[in-house]
């Protein structure tokens, strides 16, 4: 196991207010090479999660173990990709991807081949000199898919990376990013809320629900790593993705909240 | 002039499709040539009110006697000293307020604590209409030049200050949990991503601030000098030279313009990624 998370929860203290369960003690395993995605609607501590496993969040209780270590702060066999690109407007394509080897304190003439080798790979070798502003969205996500593929990381944290763009777009996104990371072997923990893409692209969906956030099941897909679009038509991910539904709505009907509209 | 606007092209569509934006089409000429020619409709009018007696001379000189006053004031001996001194003063005090400004708003947005103790000094401070002080520096600091150079730096210190204090505390969140993900240090988070972040508004300020030296010197010398541009246009003033106060006037504001152009071009240079349009 490359993640252990040993009951997990997080509860946010603010002075003044009601302290905020924003998710219950969660525990999971994640296998070494898997491709996890917790799929839920907001408020459900998915992201939460997410920024605890990045090291960016201290769980409130629980611990969470990488290659059996427990975390305390990021790590740099960990990369992180938000829902924004997050690039630098004053660097160029290529010295956004060489930021993390700046800040590591790598010898930046070694790293760079591979850097434009990463470039190469997410269809940017013609962009190393444009500067992020004059770049689409799709593009933008790229270069923050290279800063992070570069790096060789053990784990890829990736939060709505592609939540952002059109369907287009977003389709052909997970279909590379889907060639690019399962053959090499990276973890991937994958945060959305679209169902659909959930199951196309792990091994295996967590569903969680929101207030309080937590895990309302484990759904397994039984596709091989690397997918084309054509498993959606297969009666195997139809099942999937209304087992996933089934799991969300189970759990709105035993949370009066949720079907009246939330009262908050 | 409309079918002038449909020549811009809107960059969104090479946007959508992921290719790089061609350069903005440059400066229309034919705008250019009307603004020329809008100059030219004022001169004409400044030319023609005094003349026609709609307006006597002691109040606006004809255009063309202002130039000429002009030149038989720049070809003077003692016009050169004048514009020294002030140009010197504007120059020091726009480096010095640059500088304070630029240590204090980075002392303030970087050390959470100090902002917390200062900053009810700091807005109150930027209440007073610091024009006032000028009676209180020539008092201090003498007739000499040091009054115009404090009245300067303090006025021109001001917007730096603020905008550099803004400007690091608006670094976009993300991007700090992104340098916190590789677990850069402050000082790297610093120098790499808050310091350049905060750059287009810095500049904003510093642009600020030379504008602001400019009118400090000149409070300064009205306030009381015995040399340099501002007390040469008081004295013009009392003597009713009323060309010779506006050939001043456009010596100021031609020094001015040129400095403000000199950064402006600056600013096009060092903040090439600028496209939020803070000026």
């Amino acid at each position: 196991m490359i993640l252990e998370l040993d009951s997990v929860a997080k509860t946010y203290m603010t002075a003044g207010r009601e302290p905020l369960e924003a998710l219950k003690a969660l525990s999971l395993e994640i296998e070494e090479g898997s491709f996890v995605s917790f799929v839920g609607p907001s408020g459900c501590g998915k992201t939460t999660l997410l920024n605890m496993v990045a090291g960016l969040l201290t769980p409130s209780s629980g611990r969470i173990l990488f290659e059996g270590v427990p975390l305390t702060e990021p790590s740099r066999d960990m990369g992180v990709m938000f829902q924004r690109p997050v690039l630098l407007p004053w660097r160029t394509v290529e010295k956004n991807v060489l930021l993390p080897a700046e800040v590591f304190g790598l010898d930046i003439a070694e790293v760079r081949p591979t850097v434009q080798d990463t470039l190469r790979m997410v269809g940017l070798g013609d962009f190393f000199d444009a500067l992020p502003q004059h770049l689409s969205g799709g593009m933008q996500q790229r270069v923050a898919l290279a800063r992070v593929l570069a790096y060789r990381p053990k784990v890829l944290l990736m939060d709505e990376p592609f939540g952002a763009l059109d369907e287009f777009t977003r389709e052909a996104m997970n279909l590379e990013l889907l060639g690019l990371v399962r053959p090499s072997g990276i973890t991937v923990l994958f945060v959305t809320h679209n169902i659909q893409e959930a199951v196309f692209l792990s091994d295996r969906v967590v569903v969680m629900s929101p207030r309080p956030g937590r895990m309302s099941g484990v759904v397994d897909v039984p596709f091989p790593p690397e997918r084309e679009m054509d498993v959606m038509r297969e009666q195997a991910f139809t099942e999937r993705v209304f087992e996933v539904r089934e799991l969300l709505q189970k759990d709105e009907s035993n949370n009066p909240d949720l079907l009246t509209g939330g009262v908050t | 002039m409309i079918e002038n606007t449909t020549i811009v092209e809107t960059p969104s569509d090479a946007l959508t499709k992921g290719t790089v934006i061609p350069e903005k089409p440059s400066g229309n000429w034919k705008w250019r040539l009307g603004t020329l020619g809008v100059a030219l409709l004022i001169f004409l009018v400044w030319e023609f009110l005094p003349r026609s007696g709609l307006v006597p001379p002691i109040i606006l000189p004809p255009f063309t006697e202002v130039v000429e006053a002009l030149y038989t004031l720049v070809i003077q001996d003692f016009f050169l000293g004048h514009f020294w001194v002030t140009l010197n003063e504007i120059l020091w005090g726009f480096v010095l307020g640059t500088t304070i400004g630029l240590v204090g708003g980075i002392s303030l947005g970087v050390f959470e604590p100090l902002k917390r103790l200062t900053y009810p000094f700091v807005v109150a401070f930027q209440a007073i209409p610091k024009i006032v002080l000028a009676p209180l520096f020539i008092s201090w600091f003498g007739y000499g030049h040091a009054s115009k150079l404090v009245m300067a730096t303090v006025i021109a210190f001001f917007p730096v200050l603020i905008n550099t204090m803004v400007g690091l505390e608006n670094v976009p969140r993300d991007t700090i949990r992104l340098m916190q993900s590789l677990r850069a240090s402050r000082n790297q988070i610093f120098r790499k991503v808050s310091l350049p972040s905060a750059a287009p508004l810095i500049f904003a300020g510093i642009k600020t601030a030379l504008t602001f030296a400019l009118i400090g010197a000149i409070v300064g010398e009205f306030v009381g000098a015995s040399e340099g541009l501002g007390f040469l246009l008081h004295t013009y003033n009392f003597q009713l030279r009323i060309d010779r106060v506006f050939s001043v006037i456009i010596v100021l504001s031609a020094i001015g313009a040129v400095f403000y152009l000199l950064l402006e071009w600056l600013d096009k240079k060092l903040i090439f990624w600028r496209q939020d349009g803070v000026h």
